[in-house]
């Protein structure tokens, strides 16, 4: 009986001691297990500035954009200007008095504005740079005065008195003087030129100095140097001059569709030009084009617009507001009746270019020389786009980029997936039918698998109810990929998804409303072979 | 456990078990003082987990396929599991100046798992959720429970009058192990396109200390009784019969404090990793949810808390009658705790010569549908050696049927 107690216990022992070796036990279960839901909907990748939502949950987009403007501060430039009076004998000696004023003159001084002939300004902002500079041995007294620059009625004057100098150390002072606010009367002394304001100075010795004498190497100067004139208000004669134009304006209202051909039934664009200048502009666009950077595809606007010159007169100066001026506008209401407007949107444009130049005045003077203009105001151009989302797609592309990552302690689950499918279920409600793609990419943005290998994915239109002319029954399509170990791993690599689907409204006879209920819901399950592990 | 198992499926080929025996009478010492008694049986044994599958499972890795289907067309509505695994030595004792008492000392390692089971939990469970799709499956009244104690029994067998005996012994326990999941209700449903998964369940799973697992490790303290009474009958001339009634492991064992618990009541719907409207830009961690996450998701909720746990103690009869040259024996078992059906069986052994005899036994009820069994015997006057299996029938059939079954039992009268 001991020995076979022993037999038994020494089998037992042997196989307690195999026990490390042994596997766990496993066996294959066929499952169906939610991986994700994702809801994707086009407009929600307009951004909210970008479109109207109607009564009826239609759709609209809404596009406001300045294309182009010229201010009046780049109309009329004011050079900065500089001009020096000096005083000297030229042989022997002189005697100057207490109190003698040995120089004194008016003198004129040009701003050469640019191409302009202004007869009046209001200053907004300068500076009157003033040098002064005397080897007198006695204290000098400087003043210069404009009489036709007046700052709340009284006209700009300056005096100062500089100490005495040698003629080995002048004595030397500069002030800067702010002459923002005055106005000026720019007709010169005469009132009979433009551009022109007149200075008188005048330069003595103190009355409470001594009496001295001047050799020729005795000076007294005075230099005067107007910087940076920036006019608030101006006006004369501004010239007849031209501007090219040569814009471009990136627009983001088709940033996710990167190619394809859109049709949209109907469409308004209102291109707006304001002149706030009291000058007469000619406008002559020669080109309006919205090009897709993505495909190379340019549409130019075929409209009135760009087929003749278009006047535009001057604004009014009335009215108690500031600046005090009535704009002078042009409107052209450019849509599917008088333009090529669907090919210009259905380009998709990234950006819009303009070309074509304004012109200053094209009659000439008429004004008499009373063209006028304020500081910020000038002229402009605008766009107002408002465009239904009603259209027939055709291999519309849309994409988009979205980064994800999957959490690593996934892998002791996954590995255990021996093969299977993923099932990407599509319910869609857009009246679209379209094929899907989504490419992995890692963090180098290099594609590193792709969710359909073989077939693209294909995706069902959703179906329009003729009563209400909208789809209220979402289409059904389900997308089997089949799923090995490796693209396992590679989703483990990926940390973006690159989406990408074309759409097309083919099947549709008539242009299609797209509405804000309107979405691609999409659930990805995975119907796995999963190898169960019993963990004893 | 499992190693315990490959030890039966070893000596598979000599002998097997089904509904335990280890509650065989003690042996009759009639002219010895002294019998030494080792017993040990393994059973498992169920209506609804085939012999091939729980062999894949006893040595480990892939369990094939085709084991899985031919198991699963076996699958009733209600599906019982149960494994008693129990080895141990007892010594009966005759004082010298007593032949109507015997005393009987033991020391026993007692192992028990029990385990109750819908049809469509266990397609669930061998053959994933894909067959349930658009489908909410009912899953209530799933329990299993583990158990494993030693017991030191102390006992005196009393033949008050002639033909009469009376059983009766008691035992203190030392808890070892227990794991319990009982679920009053348990559903769940798989979308038809397999985008939810929603489960609706309600009950309570136990556990000792996880951290003091092994063999003589206490959790806990308990205690039972065994009753017996023996008629004897006498049927014809030199030819004993026998008239056996006797509940066994009537006790329980009170777990500490350290025991774990958690209650389940939960609506747990499962729809994968939301990503919202996927042109726009996110940033999102996804993690792929796995049948282990699920349940790691499910059963939060954990206290330390103590408990008392019922014995699955047993309500057995049986007759013996033993004719000149063979004997019969049948009897019945019901369990109570458990799932296993009520047990009937007949029991016969031809007697071969004098010390060999060779059996055969018919069952019906139990943890499975039927059994049939061998049984072998050496004995003398100073050893008795028994071998049987009660479940021969899932050897023939394993890939259908399931049950093993082996008791080794070795008396030394002294």
């Amino acid at each position: 009986m001991l020995r076979i107690s022993l037999y038994v216990a020494i089998i037992l022992l042997a196989l307690t001691n195999c026990r490390r070796e042994l596997d766990a036990p496993s066996w294959d279960v066929d499952g169906y297990v939610p991986l994700a839901s994702a809801n994707l909907r086009i407009q929600d990748a307009i951004a909210d500035s970008l479109k109207e939502i109607g009564s009826d949950q239609e759709i609209t987009l809404v596009y406001k954009s300045n294309l182009f403007e010229y201010k009046i501060d780049s109309l009329i430039k004011i050079p900065d200007t500089s001009r020096t009076e000096s005083f000297s004998i030229p042989i022997g000696q002189v005697n100057l008095s207490p109190g003698q004023v040995f120089m004194a003159d008016t003198i004129e001084n040009n701003l050469n504005a640019d191409n302009a002939q202004l007869r009046f300004a209001v200053v907004r902002e300068g500076i009157i740079e003033l040098e002064l500079q005397s080897t007198m041995n006695t204290p000098t007294i400087f003043t210069y005065d404009i009489p036709n620059a007046t700052k709340n009625g009284v006209p700009f004057s300056f005096i100062d008195t500089l100490s005495a100098g040698t003629q080995q150390n002048p004595t030397t002072e500069t002030r800067r003087l702010d002459i923002s606010d005055y106005t000026i009367d720019l007709t010169g002394k005469d009132n009979n030129t433009t551009n022109t304001f007149y200075g008188v100075y005048e330069i003595r010795t103190a009355p409470f100095g001594n009496p001295i004498t001047i050799t020729p190497a005795d000076f007294a100067s005075l230099t005067s140097t107007f910087t940076g004139i920036l006019p608030e208000y101006a006006k004369g004669y501004f010239g007849n001059r031209t501007f090219e134009i040569d814009e471009t304006t990136e627009t983001d209202i088709f940033k996710n569709f990167k190619s394809g051909l859109l049709s949209p039934a109907e469409g308004r664009l209102n291109l707006r030009i304001k002149n706030e200048a009291g000058v007469d502009f000619g406008v002559d666009l020669k080109t309006v084009a919205g090009a897709n950077t993505n495909t190379g595809q340019s549409v130019n606007l075929d409209h009135f617009v760009t087929q003749n010159n278009v006047k535009l007169s001057r604004s009014l100066e009335s009215g108690s507001g500031y600046p005090p001026i009535r704009p002078s506008n042009y409107n052209a209401v450019i849509n599917e009746q008088n333009s090529n407007l669907p090919e210009f949107i259905g380009v998709l444009p990234k950006e819009f270019k303009l070309v074509g130049e304004v012109e200053l005045n094209p009659l000439g003077n008429i004004s008499s020389g009373n063209d006028f203009a304020y500081f910020g105001t000038g002229f402009e151009m605008n766009i107002d786009a408002e465009i239904p989302l009603r259209f027939n797609a055709q291999n519309l592309i849309f994409q988009d980029t979205t980064e994800f990552s999957i959490d690593s302690d996934s892998k002791e689950d996954t590995k255990r997936i021996n093969g299977g499918y993923l099932l990407v279920h599509c319910f869609n409600l857009y009246p679209i039918e379209g094929e899907l793609q989504g490419y992995f990419m890692d963090s180098t943005n290099t594609i590193v698998d792709s969710l359909f290998t073989e077939d693209l994915g294909y995706l069902s239109g959703g179906i329009i109810n003729n009563d209400q002319n909208r789809v209220t029954n979402r289409s059904e399509s389900t997308i089997r990929v089949p799923l090995t170990p490796q693209k396992i791993d590679n989703l483990y690599e990926a940390s973006k998804i690159w989406f990408n689907a074309k759409l097309n409204t083919t099947n549709q006879p008539d242009s299609l409303t797209f509405y804000d209920n309107y979405d691609l819901n999409i659930k990805l399950v995975g119907d796995f072979n999963y190898q169960l592990e019993a963990d004893l | 456990m499992r190693i315990w198992i490959i030890a039966i499926s070893v000596l598979w080929s000599v002998c097997t078990v089904a509904q335990t025996r280890y509650f065989d009478a003690a042996p009759q010492l009639d002219d010895n003082k002294l019998a030494i008694e080792f017993n040990t049986e393994l059973y498992a044994s169920s209506n609804a987990i085939s012999n091939q599958f729980l062999y894949g499972f006893i040595s480990g890795g892939k369990i094939s396929s085709s084991t899985q289907e031919m198991m699963l067309k076996n699958t009733s509505h209600k599906n019982r599991l149960g494994l008693d695994f129990n080895t141990g030595f007892s010594v009966h004792l005759k004082p010298d100046n007593q032949n109507k008492i015997t005393y009987h000392f033991g020391v026993h390692d007692r192992q028990h798992a029990n385990a109750s089971f819908s049809g469509n939990a266990f397609k669930l469970l061998i053959d994933g959720n894909k067959q349930f799709a658009g489908e909410e499956i009912d899953m209530s009244d799933f329990s299993f429970s583990m158990l494993r104690y030693q017991q030191i029994r102390a006992g005196i067998s009393w033949k008050y009058k002639p033909g009469k005996s009376f059983h009766l012994s008691a035992s203190f326990l030392n808890g070892e192990q227990y794991q319990s999941a009982q679920m009053d209700y348990l559903t769940l449903y798989s979308s038809a396109y397999g985008d939810e998964i929603r489960f609706n369940g309600g009950g309570a799973i136990y556990q000792t200390d996880p951290e003091n697992k092994g063999f003589a490790k206490s959790n806990g303290y308990g205690a039972s009784i065994d009753i017996q009474h023996d008629w004897e009958l006498a049927l014809g001339q030199s030819q004993n019969g026998r008239l056996s009634v006797a509940l066994n492991d009537i006790g329980f064992i009170a777990f500490d404090g350290n025991s774990r618990k958690q209650e389940i009541d939960t609506l747990y719907s499962f729809k994968g990793t939301q990503l919202g409207n996927v042109i726009l830009p996110f940033d999102t961690s996804y993690t792929f949810i796995g049948p282990d996450s699920v349940a790691d998701d499910i059963l939060q909720k954990k206290d330390t808390t103590g408990y008392n746990v019922m014995l699955p103690g047993w309500f057995r009869v049986n007759l013996y009658q033993q004719f000149e040259r063979f004997d019969v024996k049948a009897g019945f078992q019901a369990r109570f705790n458990a799932s296993q059906k009520p047990y009937f069986y007949v029991e016969s052994k031809y007697f071969l010569n004098e010390k060999w005899k060779l059996g055969g036994i018919l069952g019906a009820g139990g943890y499975s549908n039927f059994n049939i069994g061998t049984s072998v015997e050496y004995s003398t006057d100073k050893i008795t050696l028994q071998a049987l299996s009660q479940h021969l029938e899932s050897v023939v059939v394993p890939s259908r049927l399931g049950g093993l079954n082996l008791q080794i039992r070795a008396i030394v009268k002294i």
